[in-house]
Parts: structure tokens; sequence; C-alpha cells
């Protein structure tokens, strides 16, 4: 008897064409506007510009450094601006955001001052780690070969340059992942469209067809089963297929996630589906009404992960964290992150683990309602 | 004698404030072909979803087979067969699928299963359209589909809960032959519908429902019995008086008589040769009259009788 409702579900779901398009299609079609818009951009425009610094030279400062930074100041894709000014007034620019960051060159060494941390506070960051670790080098040559200095310093801006490119195209590869991982999160969680299917063709006071189960030889709770199982099943693959389109056809880096990316899409469409068993199992509306409001709620979670506006995870993550923690598209995104970001799996499995759990009390949620033998009415 | 397949005691069913089920008792015996014959909204399709566990009910008890059905009672639901009054079939199968599909919450033997399947399928007709998707049936055809998948596993009892509305009367004597088969084979049948004519053709035993109660039940003979007409002469006359009319009221077994459109309808109960005495009435008083036939009640005469209102309107 499973194996047979499984079966003619898989045929059903195979069938329904709105099913198709939206789980197959649609992430498809969406994916190759993404790498277009983006994809395009990463390669052509420009991506240096300049970053607006004070210098603060107080007494037994370091010569070789402004050596450096009026290196850094010169040339085509002038990566410096700076201001040589006092501390005062260089603290008074950084507050009105006219510069990003002081050097500040003292008796200890020099520093940095910034007020935020972002990819353009790190790229000082890196100038200054540079400096320091080459520092005692640039001292000896200044002491014993001065003529030399300027190919030294020449030598230091190309690393920093090549240093700062590659980081400029992190930062932006990172937001066009970022991108990618809303879209996946997106397509697991169509997994709802089904899950509203599974629902209410049980339930006997929405559907027809559920009181012809209802009424027949077979527990209802294998028939149920075998329509969730079936509906995850199809809401993995078609996003696996989704996935292996971005990576091998349109070459989207997914680095050495793959692995990973099985697992949180197939716990994403487990909570996909169980989100839509849950809005299909509570009230008598339509089907159709429980349709749409699967759909609202599913882009809601995929609008506040970043789908649409790339950086709204970030904000949000500022803002409000806990509706991070909650939103299963934002869990997803985040667990994607988190491959790139942790070198242990903690904050990984943590969110596979929220996603578990909250599937698991979605579909309990939904088969207690659901589970009711007989109805008031039909 | 058999124990009852159904027996229906005193069941009550309420929608909020409406009475849909008032007391209704039913008992339906091994082998009939039972009919529930009521007007749209007496409670018809209430009553089966109660026999079915599918509703719950505010009195009362339905046994089936012997035992106190409950939704998960699924040894006596394997012996029911249902056919739905919506049509319940899967959008995205064919004709053959779906009733491969419902078959098969009922046989697991797959051998088994596609014997039935096939024969349900010729059963209903359906045979060149087993690769159709519903949408491509027309409603006839849908119905019969509607009808093999519920039938299909060949059931012990089959409850149709009026499967021939909006289906032209070719298919409707179609589905009607098909159900005394199916009797005819030893399957129980209870037959819901709103058509006195179609209870009236096929049905061994008849209840009439009307407002969630019992208001007859017998064979249509003894239905029949029930009620004072026995007999109804139309006759096409012209330009009868309102004395004329009066006079033929007062004929032997003559109980009513109405004038209306040139046509006159005499209502009598028992006695015999009433046509003869009326048109020998008619020719004394030298009224002219053309077209004469005779009718016997209909269950719609119960029906009119008992309630004072047509069964259909
Ligand atoms: N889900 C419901 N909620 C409220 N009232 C209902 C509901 N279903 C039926 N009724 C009411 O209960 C009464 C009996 O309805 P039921 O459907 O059993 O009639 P029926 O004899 O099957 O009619 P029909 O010939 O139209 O199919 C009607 O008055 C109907 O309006
Ligand atoms: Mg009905």
């Amino acid at each position: 008897m499973f194996f047979h409702s499984f079966y003619y579900n898989v045929k059903c779901q195979l069938r329904t064409k709105e099913l198709v398009f939206w789980n197959l299609f649609f992430p498809i079609i969406l994916g190759t506007l993404f790498v277009s818009t983006f994809g395009g951009n990463m390669q052509k425009e420009e991506i240096f510009f300049t970053i607006d610094v004070a210098y603060v030279a107080e007494d037994g400062g370091e010569e070789g450094f402004v050596e450096l930074l009026n290196g850094l100041q010169e040339g085509e894709d002038q990566l410096l601006s700076v201001k040589t000014c006092g501390m005062d007034e260089a603290e008074d620019l950084l507050g009105k955001q006219e510069i990003r960051g002081i050097f500040i060159n003292g008796k200890d060494g020099i520093r940095l001052l910034v007020k935020e941390e972002g990819i353009t506070e790190s790229i000082l960051k890196t100038i200054l780690n540079q400096y320091q670790k080459t520092q005692s080098m640039i001292g000896k040559v200044m002491r014993e070969r001065p003529e030399k200095l300027g190919d030294v310093i020449a030598g230091l801006g190309e690393e920093i340059s090549f240093v700062t490119e590659e980081k400029y195209t992190e930062a932006s590869m990172d937001a066009m992942t970022g991108y990618f991982y809303a879209l996946i999160a997106m397509n697991c969680l169509y997994g709802c469209f089904a899950g509203v299917t599974c629902a209410v063709s049980i339930k006997a006071d929405v559907t027809s067809l559920a009181v012809r189960r209802n009424i027949a030889s077979t527990n209802r709770f294998v028939v149920m089963a075998a329509d969730l199982i079936s509906s995850v099943l199809f809401q993995f693959c078609y996003t696996m297929v989704s996935v292996v389109y971005l990576k091998y056809v349109q070459k989207v880096d997914f680095g050495n996630k793959m692995p990973y990316l099985f697992i949180v899409v197939a716990v994403g469409s487990f909570i996909g589906v169980a989100t839509g068993f849950f809005i299909g199992s509570v009230g008598k509306a339509r089907a159709g009404t429980k349709i749409g409001l699967a759909l609202s709620v599913t882009m809601t979670e995929c609008f506040l992960s970043g789908l649409m506006i790339g950086n709204l995870y970030h904000v949000i993550q500022s803002v409000c964290p806990i509706l991070n923690k909650i939103n299963p598209a934002a869990l997803i995104v985040d667990a994607l992150y988190s491959l790139d970001i942790y070198s242990d799996f903690r904050r990984f499995w943590g969110n596979m683990e929220i996603m578990g759990l909250m599937s698991f009390l979605l579909i309990a949620a939904g088969y207690l309602t659901v589970r009711r033998e007989r109805y008031a009415s039909i | 004698m058999t124990q009852p397949v159904v027996v229906i005691e005193n069941l009550v069913k309420r929608y909020k404030e409406l009475v849909a089920l008032d007391h209704l008792n039913l008992q339906i015996n091994e082998g009939e072909i039972f009919g529930l014959l009521g007007p749209n909204g007496s409670g018809k399709t209430t009553a089966i979803s109660c026999v079915l566990a599918l509703l719950n009910f505010d009195k009362g008890s339905v046994k089936v087979f012997g035992k106190e059905i409950q939704p998960d009672s699924y040894d006596i639901k394997k012996n029911i067969g249902v056919v739905l009054q919506n049509v319940a079939v899967f959008r995205e199968l064919t004709v053959y699928e779906n009733i491969d599909y419902f078959c098969g919450l009922y046989i697991k033997d797959k051998r088994l299963r596609k014997q039935y399947v096939n024969e349900a399928v010729e059963f209903v007709g359906l045979g060149e359209y087993v690769k159709f998707y519903p949408k491509k049936l027309s409603g006839g055809l849908l119905r019969r589909l509607n009808i093999a998948c519920g039938i299909a596993h060949k059931p012990k009892l089959i409850i149709l809960d009026e499967p021939t509305v909006a289906v032209d009367p070719q298919s409707r004597n179609r589905i009607l032959e098909g159900i005394e088969d199916l009797n005819a084979q030893g399957a129980t049948v209870i037959y819901t519908s709103h058509y006195m004519e179609e209870v009236e053709q096929v049905c061994s035993r008849i209840a009439i429902i009307d407002k969630g109660r019992k208001i007859a039940e017998g064979t249509k003979e003894e239905l029949k019995k029930m009620i004072k007409t026995d007999e109804k002469i139309h006759i096409e006359v012209v330009g009868l008086s309102e004395t004329q009319l009066s006079q033929l009221r007062q004929l032997p077994h003559v109980y009513r008589a109405d004038y209306a459109a040139n046509e006159l309808t005499v209502y009598c109960n028992g006695g015999k040769h009433n046509i003869v005495h009326i048109l020998k009435y008619l020719q004394e008083n030298e009224v002219s009259f053309g077209r004469v036939y005779t009718q016997l009640p209909t269950l719609n005469d119960v029906f009119l009788e008992i309630t004072g209102k047509e069964l259909r309107d």
C-alpha cells in the first residue's frame, strides 16, 4: 500500500505542470539571470576605487611607511588618497565619514584607527600588515642602500594591489553567492506546494479526493507518509538539478561544498514540504487559498534571507538576529555561508538541527489536526 | 435470515442549527437494491457520510455488517465501495491509472488488481478511453469513471450517491443496468437519487426521506398502496363547466378532479371501470373529449400525498 501510494504520488507530481515549472524551470531561469547580471559585472567592471585616509605623524615616526603611502597614491589604479594632518582634524574627518581610516605613526610603531568593519577597512589593515611584515627589511634597505628604497616600496605596493584585488573579488563573489544561496533556499522551500497538496488530499472537508481516500481500507497515515516522503524526495531532486545546473552549466563556484549542499538541500526540502503540510492541515480554507498562503510565507522568508536584496540577511543579522534563527530560508543561507567562514561545522550542524526540529514540529502539528477521525461537516 | 448489512438507528446529525438527519432509522438487508429517495437537501448524502464514518453525529448508531463502524474499521471498509456524488478523481492520472490507484487502496495482490481494474473498465464501458485524462472526458464518461473507481474492488456493499446526475439517458440506462448486474453478482446496493423513475426501475425496496426524516418505506407496490390514489385519468376536454366538474366529483371512487388548460384529471381510489363511468358521463352531457389515458400512481404521488409538495419542482 505504501509503495502503491508512493508510486502514484510520484506520477502525479511529475505530471503537475505547475510543480514542474516552479520547482525546476523557474529556479534555473532565475539562476541564469543572476549569473548574467553579476557574472558579467564581475569580469568587466574595474573594482578599484580610491580609499580616503588620514596620516598623522607623531614624533619618532617611521620614514618607510610614508614612502609606502606615497607609492600607493600614484599611478593609474591609485589605491589611497592620503591627507596628512593632525590628530584632531583626522578624528573629525573620520567622524564625518570623509575618510575611512587614520594611520598613526607614533613612537611604538604604526597604528590604524577605523570606525567600521568592512571590506575597505580590511584593505587598510592589509596595507599595514604587509608593511609590518617587511618593516625590518625596509629599515635595513634605508640604512644600507637608500637608493634602492624606491624599488622595494614599489614591490610592496604591487603586492598590496594584488592582495587588495583578491579581497575585492572575494567580496563581490560573496555578494553574488549570497544570491545563489538564497535561490537554493527558495528552491527547497518551494516544497511547500507539494506539502499543501499532501495535507489537503487527506482532509475530507477540503477535497473530495480526500473523502475517497478516507473511506478506503488503507490506513490514512500510510497514505500520508507515502505522499510526504515522495514529496520531499522530489523537492530534493528538483533542487539538486538546479544546483548542478548552476555549478556545471553556469560555472557558479560553490567551492568544495558539494557534499554539504546535499545535506542542506535534503533538510531544506524537508522543511519546505513540512511548512506546506502545516499550512494545508490547519483550517478549512480551499486548497487554492492555502497554496497562495504557502507561497506568500515562502516568498517572505526568501525575501528576508536576501533573495531580492542581497545584504538584507546581514542587516537582519545586526538588527534582529533571532529572525534569522527561525527563518528557514535564512538558516539555509547561513548554513552555506558558515561553510565559507568557519573551519568547523558547529554552526552548520546547528542550523541543520534547528531546521530538522522545526520540520518535525510542523509535521507533528499538521498531523495532529488532520488525524482527526470524523468531520463535523464535509 | 442473514444479518442486515446496514442498520441505522435513531441517527441525528446537526450542522450547527440545521437538523440534517432527524432520528433516522433504516435497515438494509443483504442482496437488496435499497433506494434512498428524497428531494435536494433532504439528507441523503449526510446519511451516507455517517454510514461511512466520515461525519460525527449527535445521536444514534450506525452498524455495518453487524459492527459499529469507526474511521479505522478497515476490515469493514474493505467490503464497501462508494460512488460519491462529487466526481473525485486525479486530474494527473489517466482513466486506467485512476481506477488502479483506488482499487490499490483495497486490493494488494497485483495480478488480481489488474484483473479487477480491467473488469471495471469493461463494466463502465470505458475501454476506448483508458489512456485518456479526466479533463478530456465528457461529463457522462467522467461519471462512469467515478463509478469504476468506487466499485473496482468488488465490494459486498455498494453505495451510490446520485450517480446519474447530469448523465444522458443512454449512459443512465447503462449505469442502471450495471447496478442490477452488480446486484445479481451478489452485492448489496444502496442507491440515492431524487429521480423517482430510476429508483422505481431498479430498487427492490425504497425509503423516502424528507428534511432528514423517513416518511415512508417499503417496496414500490407497498408505497403506492399507502396512498389513496389508485389511478389517475387524464382526458382532453373542451368547455367543461363548473357544475359538470362538481358532478364528476360525485361519481363513485372519484375523490378529486381538476380541470385546467383543457385537461381534466380525475383521481380515483379503488373501484373498477372508473374510466367507463367518466366517459359515459361526458357523453351523456354532450361534452366532447379527445385523447384519454390513465396513469398508475408514481412515487411522486406518494411523496405529494405525504408531504403535500412535489418531489421535484
Ligand atoms: N457541510 C455542511 N454544512 C452545513 N450544512 C450542510 C452541510 N452539508 C449539508 N448541509 C445541509 O444539510 C442538509 C442535508 O444535505 P445533504 O447534502 O445530505 O442533502 P442531499 O439529500 O444529499 O441533497 P442533494 O440531493 O442535493 O445531494 C441540507 O439542508 C444541506 O443544506
Ligand atoms: Mg447529496
